[in-house]
């Protein structure tokens, strides 16, 4: 079947984009910062080695690794149901392994925020900086992007109720769908809030830093709505135009954009050039 | 100042050790950003909690600092708008009320001193008629 040939690449694609690709580019990139800036002359950045750098990064790969494998033999198990029964199989297993390649990320953006509640803890300096101007939106994402956003929202929702003749019952898969896609997006808006209004978490970040990464994560969140909207929309027309046997590939693809966003934006090659990192250095001054 | 592409980002420095109260010195610093044309009239300031937080500092300290610069008609709320710098900001920022008040002290202590009045009723004086007993 058309459908199922077409999963398999699109499945092998999300497993190698995730769990090798982006896993080993933000390792390299680790890597290069931990080499470029050492603990000998960046004593700063890196506060309390609980783990040792190797091993942590070592750690991450190893998740994935397993991630990766279990991919695979998910992959290989999709192939032997395909062919040995009369049944497609569950449509919602590249969702859940969707959400288990994603778990090694969410770790280390944990340990992350362990390494700067010791920055914190180990900032010494009594001075401190601020921007005297407000952090608001429109500094950070265009409104275009956000006009978009929003657009997206509501069309989605208008048009999974188009499709099943605007009837609203509760535990209906159109009001679920709603239902769900308003508390993603209350939850990006909270992210997006708490990167414009929010404690510093990184004591010695320079405020360009600081703007810059704001900007980076503010547009990967107003981009992570519209995904999830059109996402949405296209489940929704699976009901009305019978593609739902294509919803295995639609969702693998939807996690590999995600993915593009969200991890795509963390391994950017330039945001590492422009970063200020004399800050971490013993006899500089901390902001 | 930090230029951030198109944006122009004035930064303000407060030290936690310093003596001078972390309110006043927020203040201070508010009041040289607008007397160095840093910051003019009608541009917006942070809101309270962006920068205690950005500050480390009590939402009330930042809140305290922003009611005394509103006092001084340094800067204005325009409710959830948020604030702003005063229209004449630089003229009230070269007005120091705590200055005034200590002279105007000086000057009255000098002249109960010349009464013959001793500093010690001049202290209880003084702290009774803050604390509204003084009739």
């Amino acid at each position: 079947m058309i459908d199922n040939i077409l999963f398999y690449p699109i499945f092998l694609s999300q497993i190698l984009l995730i769990n090798f690709y982006f896993s080993k580019k933000l390792v390299d990139r680790a890597e290069r910062i931990f080499k470029k800036y050492p603990p000998s002359k960046y004593p700063k950045l890196y506060p309390k080695l609980v783990k040792p750098e190797g091993k942590r990064h070592q750690s991450f790969n190893l998740i994935n690794r397993i991630v990766l494998v279990l991919g695979l033999i998910l992959l290989i198990a999709i192939g032997v149901w395909e062919n040995s029964s009369e049944e497609q199989f569950p449509k919602v297993i590249p969702v859940l392994f969707g959400l288990l390649q994603f778990s090694p990320f969410i770790l280390m953006e944990i340990s992350c925020f362990k390494r700067f509640k010791q920055m914190r803890e180990a900032n010494s300096s009594t001075t401190r900086k601020a921007e005297l101007q407000p952090r608001r939106l429109q500094d950070f994402v265009s409104p275009t992007l956000i006009g978009i956003a929003i657009f997206m929202y509501v069309a989605s929702v208008l048009f999974d109720l188009y499709v099943h003749d605007f009837v609203i019952q509760w535990g209906h898969d159109t009001v679920q769908r709603a239902f769900i896609l308003l508390m993603s997006n209350l939850f990006l808006i909270g992210i997006i809030i708490w990167n414009l209004r929010g404690k510093k978490l990184n004591p010695y970040q320079k405020n360009k830093d600081r703007f810059r990464q704001i900007k980076i994560s503010v547009s990967s969140l107003v981009l992570l709505s519209i995904t999830m909207s059109l996402y949405f929309a296209v489940v929704a027309a699976g009901d009305k135009f019978d593609i739902e046997s294509f919803e295995p590939s639609i969702a693998s693809l939807y996690f590999q954009l995600i993915a593009f966003i969200s991890i795509g934006t963390m391994v950017q090659e330039a945001s590492m050039e422009e970063t200020d990192f004399e800050v971490y250095r013993e006899d500089v001054s901390t902001t | 100042m930090v230029h951030m592409g198109h944006i122009k980002i004035m930064e303000i420095t407060i030290d936690i050790d310093d003596p001078v109260p972390l309110f006043a010195q927020l203040i201070e610093q508010i009041k040289k950003a607008v007397l160095s044309d840093k910051i003019g009239p009608g541009d917006a300031l942070p809101s309270i909690r962006q920068l205690a937080n950005d500050l480390e500092l009590n939402s009330k300290t930042v809140a305290k600092a922003y009611r005394l610069l509103e006092r001084d008609s340094v800067i204005q709320t325009k409710g959830y708008r948020g604030t702003f710098i005063h229209p004449d900001a630089k003229s009230n920022s070269t007005v120091d009320l705590n200055e005034w008040v200590m002279t105007k002290l000086n000057e009255m202590i000098t002249t109960f001193r010349e009464s013959g009045v001793t500093d010690s009723e001049i202290r209880i004086a003084f702290g009774n008629a803050m604390n509204n007993r003084g009739n």
